[in-house]
């Protein structure tokens, strides 16, 4: 069975955020809503000062916290390592998000339309989620169980992004993780993410 | 609705989102526009798409886009003023204009003025077909700042309407006032690629910006400076190399510029008789003789004399002058220090291995792996020209020009030979009319100019938009015998992309009918009289997106076709402006002309030519054009299906330094005529006019911000870039509004930390920036990555249209606060100066 | 400096999903549970029902903080492995088995032998605890909210709704049915208790600011930032030692009881400083930086 994660590059990324729009794209995420985003931060003082990317996702933790604090049983992970909303089991109290430290998941929770009214024919057809509950990345697990790559890694201009199998040894991530020092954010949660960063 | 698809479809188009025009893939479910993705077959896009072309998607559902024809009612115009509009009938709306139209025509076509940024039908089908068939010159008032300067720059010294570098073998990149590679400036999705991989392999780049952009963030030096200096910056690179490190390519210099050209002391040419070829000094015979002459070794430094008169190479003139640009004057200029602009110039001058070869495709090619790119931040100042064209200067005295790794201009040399350059009598490069935009900087006018851009007073620009608001506003000024009468306007916000708009709308008040074909009702069709709705990027049919003056990108490898076509129905009445254009020409009677003129232009061959007195589909003659182009079995019907046509580029397409015979200018002796020419031309106007701006040398001249710093506007501001905007047209799209506004920056006001603690300034605090010509107020936002004496405003924001409800009030015009005037514009170029002195306060 | 929780920069950022009606919950569940337990003790079924009472009302507010409370029930079914299921089954178990409990006591005569009695009185005395301290094993494993990671957290929240629970019971004395209540030995208890969430408040401090980077900020915005008032003034000088110093001077050294509206000023001080801090704590909640 695969163990799907992802590495990503901080050196190429320019932080053009072509991911959170793609990500938006693909599952067409309410307003204030982001599954992928790139954070900033300033390092240093003028003139050695710099802004440094950081595109963050949902970790798809190995050993993810917010299945063990969901009451319903709505978050749960696959045998993939793929961590799943069921939207329809979420009862949105949003103890998940006390829970997790990396913040990808967001509460819908009204009124998500970008125009005023009611949804473009677009969002009908492609928002498998409705008011009330928490929602996050999921590794485009439509793509994936066709084969393709999540929307993010696709659209990257700079190729920043790679998918695929953790447990495969022959796969570019898992390379990339045993030679590369590849890391995940905040290691010392012992959450185990899927998603590791290389360069600085 | 959410579930399997019972019906999907991809269909190839083109993205709108920018100019770069990337090949996307549009993805319809039962029927619905679900996702847009890069076409993995177009070589710019190779299946990515930045963010504002995957944010393309929801634009197409706006309820605000304008439907259906709207009259004014209300005969008072203003900002702000509600026009009152009334909905009409194409068929009305259709009569209106044409009746209009023939009025102006009859009284005199020059009175009519369009202006337009789209580059399609404005390059394909207006400027060079309908307005001339029409009879207007006045066909392109379109931007204010990056190109005006830069185009011609780039003409006069490449040959090709831009500047780019090739980011495959460059290894030393310096970005002048651009972040091209990083998602802003010319093909963006491609160049961010390259340079994503150029900086895997181990590029350097360095950065030169006021403002600690996303490239500054990614560079590995950033080196902030001072607005409105490069120019002196660049002269020193130059000085410190020409004179204190002796590195230049002197073999390039003699044989591929006209270095060696012997100039006398008025400054032009010494040349074989009266009008013959300029002289060189052949090292060889020790004597002057014509340039092009067989086995001579021509000498770039020294003082000859010849005939009688003394002279010397144009390269000495060059060498003596940027003694002037000691880097220790240079320093309190650009506060660079003067230290590490002699490190710059001899990394520049280390990296450019001078002598060295490499071979590719089997060819043995001089290798300069540098290059120096300019573009609007350092460019669009008064006197951008001179800091262009030195520019140009520093990547030439390195050999580094359309060779492995250096500066080159796109597409300079067309598929199998299709185009390529010419040359003047002197040997110097003129650009091919497949991408040439009319530019001719050799032979001058001088008669009175009879266009709205005064065209016979700026002999040396590719377009003089500013001089339209300025003939507007004053038109006593330069008397020309007629009044703009009715004004077209389509992807222009002739408001938010001058300077303030209180003086744009003063001036476009006094055109009696204005015409917008616009998406929504934005801030120029609240100043018109008539608006048609026009057609979204994803309902419309454009052939060739890709035009190989600049967005038909050589560091693809291949030369690209593709076709945009409607993904969706257009909403509403949406209309494409070209074809109600062709119709009313039609109804006027001389659409025939304008078949006549695309033959010409677009290359049309038989039996494929177009019959003037037949009428066609947009679809008929896009398969004409693609027939005469690549033959019967690439049709229109082919490109729909397949969207893409691609051949790659042979080395010589490639790296055609090598293989050209015309030579490029690092002495511009066309200045000294220009400058004659124009005197005259002023003179018959009876206006004075400052000329000293055409020198065959550049210099770095302080522009009006730089003098004027004292209290209390005591701050330059200065526009910038971010990767999810471009121009004003992305802001009115609610996914890319929803980024802007979770994002630390793009909607804010940048002031560096320390100035904004000393102005008792907070993180977060309303304020406001003012200049003479007018005030805005934002957030501030207080960051290390900007320069102490700078404030930074992003993109075009600050939209205040009623009818762009999601853009509307969202960040900061920076455009209000530039004033425009005679006195700041580029006397060359007419770029209006973009950058003021400005003070700042707390708004509470 | 906390960042903006939406915006898009690294930093030490608030929790913003819990809010009122959370905060709310937290005080009136526990405070009811700890009415509860005190009415057991007592023995004052009338006490009882009103703990009961509070506690439906913070659970029903708890309902309303749901997206999607009419889906609620499914929060049942992770027992295994949250603590918000476990915490369903208490609230469940404590409502049931204490109605069972005080219906006697009401006039709802029913027969039960004496061991089905105990059964239910163990029942809702353990249902009751867990309902007072299983929130704080809610927060403190967060690997979120670093200033929530303590093991003090459960004896805290226990302390603070025993407090509670006795100073609203203070206050409905008069209007409660029944037998009349001790005021005197209430009041003497709500010193120790005052006593102890004073000493245990104090070392969750001492804790956290040796912590994370998140912690130390929390810690930073109680003390010298912008809750510093708040709190310092609000949960421990009125809500606690205010109290404390006014009761011990009254009460213990003069040992008679004192005047009804000096009982419940005390009171009002320190419901209103246990609600603050049941506040301050969800507020101050900060998530560590990325990086």
């Amino acid at each position: 069975m695969a163990r799907y994660g992802m590495v990503i590059d901080l050196n190429t990324c320019i932080g053009c955020n072509a991911c959170t729009m793609a990500c938006k794209a693909e599952h067409a995420t309410p307003k204030g809503i982001f599954w992928a985003k790139v954070l900033e931060k300033e390092v240093g003082k003028f003139p050695a000062a710099r802004r440094i990317f950081l595109p963050v996702l949902c970790n798809h933790c190995k050993n993810p916290i917010c299945q063990e604090v969901c009451p319903t049983g709505a978050t749960y992970k696959r045998e993939d390592g793929i961590v799943l909303i069921d939207y329809d089991m979420c009862i949105g109290c949003r103890s998940c998000m006390e829970a997790c430290p990396y913040g990808p998941r967001a509460f819908y929770e009204s009124d998500g339309a970008y125009y005023p009214g009611e949804r473009t024919a677009y969002e009908k057809s492609q928002q498998d989620f409705s008011e009330g509950v928490v929602m996050k990345c999921n590794f485009c697990v439509e793509r994936v169980d066709q084969g393709l790559d999540p929307a993010c890694v696709v659209t990257c201009v700079t190729e920043c992004r790679v998918f695929g199998d953790l447990d495969d040894p022959q796969s570019e991530v898992a390379r990339l993780v045993a030679d590369k020092k590849a890391r995940p954010l905040l290691p010392e949660k012992g959450l185990e993410p899927s998603v590791f960063y290389v360069g600085s | 609705m959410y579930g399997p698809a019972e019906s999907e479809e991809w269909i190839h188009s083109v993205c709108d989102m920018c100019f770069a025009a990337c090949g996307i893939l549009a993805r319809k479910k039962n029927g619905v526009l679900v996702k847009i993705e890069g076409d993995p077959n177009c070589p710019a896009s190779e299946g990515h798409l930045c963010p504002k072309g995957q944010a393309g998607l929801i634009g197409v559902y706006d309820p605000s886009r304008v439907k259906a024809p709207l009259i004014r009612t209300n005969p008072q115009k203003g900002i702000g003023v509600d026009p009152r509009w009334q909905e009409i009938s194409w068929e009305t709306a259709l009569e209106i204009l044409t009746d209009k139209l023939t009025k102006v025509r009859e009284k005199d076509p020059r009175g009519l003025v369009v202006s337009s940024f789209d580059q399609i039908a404005g390059s394909y089908f207006i400027r060079p077909a309908w307005a001339p068939a029409f009879g207007t010159p006045n066909s392109d008032w379109v931007g204010y700042f990056c190109g005006n300067y830069l185009h011609a720059s780039m003409y006069l010294t490449n040959g090709s309407f831009h500047s780019d570098f090739d980011l495959d073998y460059c290894n030393y990149a310096i970005l002048l006032g651009n972040q091209q590679g990083f998602m802003a400036g010319l093909n963006a999705n491609v160049t961010a690629r390259k340079m994503a991989d150029a900086r895997r392999r181990g590029m350097r780049v360095v950065t030169v910006d006021p403002v600690g952009t996303n490239a500054a963030a990614k560079a590995d030096e950033w080196v902030p400076i001072r607005p409105g200096t490069d120019g002196a910056f660049i002269l020193s690179l130059i000085n410190v190399l020409l004179n204190e490190l002796n590195c230049y390519d002197r073999d390039f210099l003699s044989r591929r510029t006209n270095a060696a050209y012997l100039v006398g002391e008025d400054g032009g040419y010494l040349k074989e008789g009266r009008d013959g070829k300029p002289l060189v000094w052949d090292l060889k015979s020790q004597g002057a003789v014509p340039f092009d002459e067989a086995n001579i070794d021509p000498a770039i430094e020294g003082l000859f004399s010849a005939g009688g008169e003394r002279c010397q190479p144009a390269f000495q003139v060059l060498k003596e002058h940027v003694r002037d640009y000691a880097p220790e004057r240079v320093e309190p200029i650009t506060t660079i220090p003067a230290a590490n602009i002699r490190r710059i110039a001899k990394e520049f001058g280390a990296a450019a291995r001078i002598g060295s070869t490499i071979v590719i495709d089997g060819e043995v090619l001089p290798y300069r792996p540098v290059a120096v790119n300019i573009y609007r931040g350092a460019g669009a100042h008064k006197h951008g020209t001179h800091t262009a064209l030195a520019v140009q200067i520093l990547n030439m005295i390195v050999g580094a020009y359309y060779v492995p790794g250096g500066h080159r201009g796109p597409n300079l040399v067309g598929p199998a030979g299709r185009w390529g350059p010419g040359a003047t009598k002197e040997g110097l490069i003129t650009p091919p009319s497949a991408i040439g935009h009319g530019a001719r900087y050799y032979e001058f006018e001088e008669r009175s100019p009879d266009d709205l851009g005064l065209h016979q007073l700026f002999p040396i620009t590719t377009n003089r938009s500013p001089m339209y608001e300025i003939n507007l506003t004053n038109p006593q000024d330069f008397s020309l015998p007629y009044k703009p009468e009715l004004l077209i306007v389509c992807r222009r916000n002739l408001l938010m992309n001058n300077g303030n708009p209180e003086i744009i709308a003063a001036a476009l008040k006094k055109i009696p009918f204005i015409v917008t074909f616009s998406t929504h009702l934005d801030e120029v069709a609240e100043l018109a009289d008539l608006v048609l709705p026009e057609a979204h990027y994803l309902e419309r049919f454009d052939l060739f997106p890709n035009r190989p003056s600049h967005t038909m990108s050589p560091a693809t490898g291949h030369f690209y076709w593709g076709l945009r076509q409607p993904v969706v129905e257009p909403l509403g009445q949406s209309r494409r402006w070209i074809d109600v254009l062709f119709e009313v020409a039609d109804r006027m009677g001389f659409l025939g002309d304008v078949y006549k003129l695309m033959n010409v232009n677009l290359g049309l061959k038989e039996p494929y030519k177009l019959d003037p007195n037949q009428r066609y589909t947009m679809d008929q003659i896009y398969d004409c054009w693609t027939k005469s182009l690549f033959g019967p079995e690439r049709g229109i019907e082919w490109f729909k299906k397949n969207g893409y046509h691609k051949v790659p580029r042979a080395v010589e397409e490639k790296y055609p330094g090598p293989f050209l015979k015309p030579r490029f200018p690092v002495y511009f002796e066309n200045m000294l005529r220009a400058k004659k020419s124009v005197a005259k031309v002023a003179a018959q106007l009876g206006h004075p006019w400052d000329t000293s701006d055409y020198q065959p040398v550049p210099d770095w001249k302080p522009c009006p911000a730089y003098d004027a710093g004292k209290s209390p506007y005591d701050l330059f501001v200065v526009n910038f870039k971010i990767p999810f905007h471009s121009l004003s047209v992305t802001t009115q799209n609610p996914w890319l509004n929803d980024l802007a506004e979770h994002h630390p920056y793009a909607y804010k006001i940048l002031i560096n930390a320390e100035t904004g603690k000393r102005k008792g300034i907070k993180d977060g605090e309303e304020i406001w920036v003012e200049s003479v010509a007018g005030k805005v107020k934002g957030e501030a936002k207080l960051t290390e990555c900007i320069h102490p004496e700078v404030v930074g405003i992003a993109g075009v924001f600050g939209s205040w249209a009623k009818g762009k409800p999601v853009a509307r009030g969202k960040g900061v015009h920076f455009n209000s606060l530039l004033p425009v005037s005679l006195e700041r514009v580029d006397p060359v170029s007419t770029g209006l100066d973009s950058c003021v002195r400005v003070k700042i306060s707390r708004a509470a | 400096m906390a960042a903006r929780i939406d915006e898009f920069l690294i930093g030490v950022k608030p929790q913003r999903e819990w809010g009122w009606l959370v905060i709310s919950y937290l005080f009136l569940g526990g405070a009811g549970a700890g009415l509860f337990l005190i009415s057991l003790y007592m023995d004052h079924a009338w006490a009882g029902l009103l703990g009961l009472l509070v506690l439906v009302l913070g659970t029903l507010l708890l309902l309303l903080d749901l997206g999607r409370p009419e889906r609620f029930w499914r929060a049942f079914f992770r027992p295994w492995t949250s603590w918000i299921s476990r915490g369903c089954f208490f609230i469940t178990l404590m409502v049931l088995f204490g109605a069972l409990q005080i219906a006697p006591g009401l006039g709802f005569l029913w027969e039960s032998g004496s061991a089905l009695g105990s059964v239910i009185k163990a029942v809702s005395v353990a249902a009751a605890v867990l309902v007072m301290i299983y929130t704080g094993f809610v927060l403190s494993p967060s690997p979120a909210i670093p200033f929530w990671n303590s093991a003090l957290f459960p004896v805290i929240f226990f302390v603070y709704s025993l407090l509670a629970g006795i100073d609203i019971l203070i206050l409905a004395s008069p209007f409660l049915p029944g037998a009349p209540l001790d005021l005197v030995s209430l009041e003497r208890l709500q010193i120790y208790l005052a006593l102890a969430c004073l000493l245990l408040v104090l070392s969750h401090l001492s804790v956290m600011s040796s912590s994370a980077v998140a912690a130390r900020e929390s810690i930073r915005l109680l003390t010298r930032g912008r809750w510093g008032l708040l709190f310092l003034g609000g949960v421990i000088v009125a809500g606690l030692v205010v109290p404390l110093a006014l009761s011990w001077a009254v009460l213990w050294k003069s040992q008679a009881q004192a005047v009804f509206a000096f009982t419940v000023i005390l009171a009002l001080l320190r419901l209103f400083g246990d609600y603050l801090f049941r506040f301050l704590v969800i507020r101050v909640g900060l998530y560590d930086p990325l990086l």
